[in-house]
């Protein structure tokens, strides 16, 4: 490899990387900007209306603003450097999840062989996040949030891990790429109707267990308002408190979008006819682009679809205790995956 | 752990066996003391509780008042019979109409003061519409303490309307001074039956709304059945009255086993409750019994209108005394049910023109007085539901 | 089976629940948009007091059932060559009010004065916005003497106490000395521990012009 060859893959590398950032950006922009208006209609209201305009839509750049000139407050007796780190612990874990996400067929940061695994393993870096924000706060509310929270997450990593194990196995690979090019040709080749009714049980216990994952209601137990004050983020205030919140409506994302990939299709649209045109290796510019720009769009859609799921349940639902929590993650997520992984894989040693 | 004559695994020696153990038991026994409150957003106002937690488990809950302490029964002795009622709208300030009535009868029974029967009926109106409202805000940050905050809102709506009603008909929305002793400080405006009128068929749904949205949720249910029970024979010997009372089982209303102010009248039932998802007396009984609560007020508030249409408009305030000048002596006791339970004032009259002396028994004091009973062995979570069902409102329990 | 039957409960009860909200993200909306659209206010609101100073009679009825004594009045007895005016009851006004003051800052809402009010020249206004940024704003004033003219008043009240001493010091018949020239001091003790109603005026923040109602 030439070093000219290097240094372009490298821009081009970074180019992704800060256009992934700045989708991600606008996105939280765009999606808590959606959710109150979400929350505002159902309950018979506007939401935000005045600022920038037309339906508020400013609102939440006005925000994002004053948390950032916000005074950065470090309570005394907290534990300062862990304190520091926290947010950026969590905001991290969170941000590396993207490199695996397929946004169209070109547009992957990394297409891993491990993808899907990776994926899962990342995302648990955010519970030493959270874990380290509730211990160095030295408040007893975070502590409380931070200890639901860890147990909250690594129970629930077993369902979802459970859950993705059956398009995996369908699929025969871990690389996000391959996984959502086998559902291509419209929406009965999708995971989620090709294999009824396995896939559809593996999705909704996987969709169920990503809203404890990212602590959405009816799993906010770790914030849970009405109980623990606001939970593991507490304390914090400004900039560091906004990164919480990014990270959570990132990692709303990124469960989004993995149950888009390995469930929904990809970036495939529901119809063949809709899709972008193909792309061959001697395609010209033009048709690459437009291909994955079509393909880019019809998988944010879906994903932007599943987020507003999530927060149409999180104005629906009331909040679990931590122990039937629990009971639900270990005696009813967990044994129906089992039976789901089980059946999944004697149907698949049927078939052969 | 403490039983020490056990069989030692092989190499451990007695006194390593109890250092371990000793190390275990400091370890697990460590208690964790929590403030929660008075600025916690579950504890309806400024209500402290100082839990000891093991854990995620109480061990021990005390209740600290007096965040909101305003001297209410000192400033009534300071205060001419008539300037009462402005202050005990603030007692219960979800329920004033309800307060001013038992304060009011109060004083009409001291003064022996006879009120036509188009103001009883008035009164017992409104009355019921504040319990309405009342029951509202109760039901609505209940769900907001479970989590659920749509149903708050919806209900909140509902609650609007009523005070709505309330401004137009006196001009206050919380804090009305409406039900003046002899009489009431204004007739009703025209119009105004047809506006409650209008509010019934509005109302009515909702009820089913709700229960569908939040009361028979699964997660709902499940995270109050079979919470933070108080039977019966408790709930009795704490004095716990009205809502609370009837949700572990025992059907006592003021309004039908003393009646006042022409209750006796009305058709209604008391709701009880049946431990319809667990036991008798657990947090969703409480709960379910001010739903209930609010289908019957309704229907009284339906007999009450229909006789309201057909009376002749008289004087509301041809009862009230010119002057309080004649001041019999004596001491009484006059309870009502109001929204929270049984509402007493306890009056001593020296023949003055203030109160010699006025207790108010507030329900919301009694019903907090429970707490520590009942929430050993609770999670932190099912303590913000036993608050809720309790509905306390710190105004009644500080005064 | 309880426990499929519990999955299923729970299953059925969110969908419900989802369902209810669903219908309520179409229905219209029931907030309005507050500076620019307004509720129109009950004309028995309880919002602000206001006193129509010229049909006030002084007759002290709002201060005495007042529980939290928020008036500051101060009365002088017309003089015969001073203009006749027929109060709203169709009593002939008989005494200046010079001053007539209220706190709303301590105002209970009650309505008690406004109801006592017989003249019923104290009333509730209905403003939309009742913000004030300081303490001082909420102090109102509403009567429409100016500082010179009740200094006058004020004086020739002095000079007729003066003459009143005098005549008493003489040792003449005179007048009880409660009723001196018709100063506060009422013959009449109100029922309540009657108030600053005879205290001179607190220290009051707007002294030049009197009328004047802030915004």
């Amino acid at each position: 490899m030439t070093f000219s060859t290097a240094m372009t893959s490298l821009i081009l590398k970074s180019s992704f990387a800060i256009g992934v950032v700045t989708f991600v950006s606008l996105f939280v922009l765009l999606a808590i900007w959606l959710e109150r208006k979400v929350a505002g209609h159902m309950q018979d209201r506007l939401g935000p209306m005045e600022t920038g305009g037309w339906h508020g839509w400013s609102q939440t750049i006005a925000d994002a603003i004053k948390l950032l000139i916000k005074e950065d407050i470090i309570p005394d007796a907290a534990d300062k450097p862990l304190f520091k780190l926290a947010p950026y612990i969590v905001f991290a874990g969170t941000m590396a999840s993207f490199a695996v996400i397929p946004f169209a067929a070109m547009l992957i940061g990394a297409d891993l062989n491990i993808g899907v695994y990776y994926l899962v393993a990342v995302s648990s870096l955010v519970v030493i996040g959270i874990l380290m924000a509730g211990w160095s706060s030295n408040n007893k509310w975070a502590l409380y949030g931070s200890m639901r929270s860890a147990a909250q997450m690594v129970s629930y990593e077993i369902p979802i891990g459970l859950s993705l194990l059956v398009p995996i196995m369908l699929a025969g690979s871990l690389s996000m790429g391959d996984l959502v090019g086998l559902q291509e040709g419209g929406m009965h080749h999708w995971t989620i109707f090709s294999h009824l009714p396995f896939a559809l049980i593996a999705f909704v216990i996987y969709f169920w267990a990503s809203l404890a994952e990212t602590n959405r209601t009816p799993f906010d137990l770790p914030e849970a308002e009405s109980e623990l004050v606001a939970g593991y983020h507490v304390e914090y205030s400004g900039m560091r408190f906004a990164m919480f919140f990014l990270a959570e409506y990132c990692n709303m994302f990124v469960v989004a979008a993995v149950a888009t990939a390995l469930f929904l299709g990809g970036w495939y649209a529901p119809i063949p006819f809709l899709d972008g045109p193909d792309v061959g290796a001697n395609s010209s510019m033009l048709t690459q682009i437009l291909s994955n720009g079509i393909g880019f769009f019809w998988f944010t859609f879906k994903a932007t679809m599943l987020v507003l799921v999530q927060m149409w349940l999180r104005w629906t639902l009331p909040r679990l205790r931590v122990d039937q929590l629990m009971h639900i993650c270990w005696k009813v997520f967990l044994p129906f995956s089992f039976v789901n992984v089980l059946l999944v894989s004697l149907w698949i040693a049927l078939r052969k | 752990m403490t039983t020490r004559d056990v069989d030692l695994p092989v190499g451990l020696t007695p006194e390593k066996w109890y250092e371990a153990v000793d190390a275990i038991e400091s370890v697990h026994g460590e208690k964790m003391v929590l403030q929660m409150g008075p600025q916690h957003p579950a504890t309806h106002g400024v209500l402290r509780l100082e839990l000891e937690t093991d854990g995620e488990l109480i061990v021990k809950a005390t209740p600290h008042i007096g965040y909101l302490h305003r001297c209410f029964e000192k400033v009534c002795e300071n205060m001419t019979w008539p300037q009462v009622v402005p202050y005990t709208d603030r007692l219960d300030y979800c329920g004033s109409m309800n307060n001013n009535l038992g304060y009011v009868l109060g004083a009409e029974k001291l003064f022996s003061i006879e009120v036509s029967e188009r103001v009883q009926t008035i009164r017992v109106l409104v009355c019921e519409m504040n319990r309405i409202a009342s029951h509202l805000v109760a039901v609505g940050t209940y769900g907001l303490d479970i989590g659920a905050w749509t149903p708050f809102l919806f209900l909140f709506q509902a609650r609007e309307h009523i005070l709505d009603l309330f401004d137009e008909l006196c001009g206050g929305r919380l804090l009305y001074n409406y039900i003046w002793i002899g009489g009431l400080s204004h007739d009703l405006p025209d119009g105004w039956l047809k506006k409650v009128r209008k509010f019934i068929p509005y109302f009515e749904p909702r009820i089913p709304e709700l229960n569908s949205l939040l009361s028979y949720n699964k997660i709902f249910v499940e995270r109050l059945a079979n919470v933070a029970v108080i039977p019966a024979d408790l709930a009795i010997r704490y004095g716990v009255t009205g809502p609370n009372l009837r949700g572990a089982g025992v059907a006592w209303d003021l309004r039908k086993a003393e009646p006042y102010s022409g209750y006796e009248t009305y058709e209604f039932e008391i709701p009880v409750g049946r431990g319809e998802v667990g036991t008798v007396g657990d947090c969703f009984d409480r709960y379910i019994v001010r739903v209930n609560e609010m289908v019957q007020s309704i229907r009284i508030i339906e007999q009450a209108l229909d006789r309201l249409e057909k009376m002749e408009k008289d004087d509301v305030q041809a009862a009230i005394p010119k002057t309080f000048a004649k001041v019999p002596i004596g001491e009484l006791y006059f309870r009502t049910e109001a929204t929270k339970g049984e509402l007493g004032f306890y009056i001593i009259s020296d023949g003055k023109q203030k109160p010699n002396r006025l207790k108010c028994r507030a329900p919301s004091f009694c019903a907090l007085s429970v707490i520590p009973e009942v929430s050993p062995g609770l999670l932190i979570a099912d303590m913000v539901a036993l608050i809720g069902s309790l509905d306390v409102v710190l105004g009644e329990v500080d005064r | 089976m309880s426990y499929f039957n519990d999955v299923y409960t729970g299953v059925s009860t969110v969908l419900t629940g989802m369902w209810i909200t669903f219908k309520h993200l179409f229905a219209p909306t029931i907030t309005i948009q507050y500076p620019r659209e307004k509720l129109a206010m009950y004309p028995r609101t309880r919002a602000r007091l206001v006193n129509h100073i010229e049909d006030c009679g002084f007759c002290m009825s709002c201060a005495r059932v007042c529980p939290a004594h928020i008036f500051t009045i101060k009365g002088v007895k017309m003089e015969p060559g001073d203009q006749e005016r027929i109060m709203p009851d169709g009593k002939p006004k008989k005494m200046h009010v010079i001053q007539f003051d209220i706190d709303m800052s301590k105002c209970l809402y009650c309505g008690l004065c406004v109801e006592s009010c017989d003249t019923r020249s104290l009333r509730w206004d209905q403003p939309q916005e009742l913000v004030a940024w300081n303490r001082d704003e909420m102090f109102r004033e509403f009567s429409d003497f100016t500082a010179a003219q009740r200094a006058e008043l004020m004086a020739k009240e002095e000079a007729r106490k003066a003459a009143a001493a005098a005549v008493k010091a003489a040792g003449s018949t005179g007048v009880p000395a409660g009723n001196v020239g018709g100063t506060v001091v009422p013959t009449v003790k109100p029922a309540v521990s009657s108030p600053q109603v005879i205290a001179d005026t607190p220290a009051s923040p707007v002294t030049s012009s009197v009328n004047e109602v802030k915004p």
